[in-house]
């Protein structure tokens, strides 16, 4: 299996089969060889995967998006109980 | 015939006598005394008439001059009211322009503390409630709620990979 491409996945629970079919089939798209998936226990994802693939890195979590959502709702105006007038 | 007594006639000649003596050595010198007390007199009188009109155009000028330091005492005391009314309004107006600024420069103060205080706080809550949020999901993440997340968020990052790749490979 020299030729095989290796996937590492970060995820809060470890893989159920069908997880690891659903992120294999997905990946198969954009990855034109065969791959395996190496798993990697991150509890502080809170939920979704991190996908690592060579230089690519595709970032599904939980953790991200509630940041990404908090530096959004950061940069708005106004405070926290509306605008004021 | 009328007999003339030779000693009145001596007393006649004697009073024509002596009334031309009186005329010559009393009369005129009193007469000419009384002309010269009475040119004095006179002199005097025309004298005190020249200083009573002196003295009465000197009153006429005190008082043109009394009249005038008057007028030009109401004057500079009107011209001290104006100043003393232009210094008031200034002082007043350059209180109320400070008074102002220091309203403007508080407010400002204010509104910057206030604003700050809601930056704060507002970045308390969001960290809070992202916390909460994190705890929530993490105590209810399934397998099932796991495969819905990583259906969807992969399906939606692929997709979006699928199209940058498209866009390369067009180039």
């Amino acid at each position: 299996m020299k030729d095989e491409e290796r996937v590492k996945v970060l995820t809060p629970l470890p893989l159920t089969e069908e997880q690891k079919d659903i992120i294999y089939a997905k990946l198969s798209r954009i990855i034109p060889r065969p791959f395996v998936i190496e798993e990697e226990i991150d509890p502080s994802l809170i939920g979704g995967v991190i996908i690592l693939w060579g230089e690519l890195l595709i970032d599904c979590s939980i953790k991200t998006q509630l940041e990404r959502l908090r530096e959004r709702i950061l940069k708005e105006e106004g405070s926290p109980y509306g605008n004021r007038k | 015939m009328i007999r003339i007594d030779r000693s009145i006639i001596f007393q006649i000649i004697n009073f024509v006598a002596l009334v031309l003596l009186l005329l010559r050595f009393l009369f005129k010198p009193v007469v000419k005394a009384l002309d010269a007390r009475s040119n004095r007199i006179r002199e005097e009188l025309e004298h005190i008439e020249k200083e009573k009109q002196a003295l009465e155009e000197e009153r006429k000028k005190l008082e043109e001059e009394l009249k005038n330091l008057k007028q030009k005492y109401l004057e500079m005391l009107d011209q001290a009211n104006r100043e003393a009314q232009r210094i008031k309004e200034t002082i007043i107006q350059e209180a109320y322009q400070e008074a102002e600024k220091i309203k403007r420069d508080y407010e400002r103060r204010a509104q910057r503390e206030i604003e700050q205080v809601f930056a704060e706080l507002k970045e308390d809550i969001v960290e809070i409630s992202k916390e909460i949020v994190a705890r929530i999901l993490k105590a209810h993440l399934t397998p099932e709620v796991q495969t819905q997340i990583i259906e969807e968020m992969l399906e939606e990052a692929v997709r979006r990979l699928e199209a940058e790749m498209e866009i390369v490979h067009e180039r």
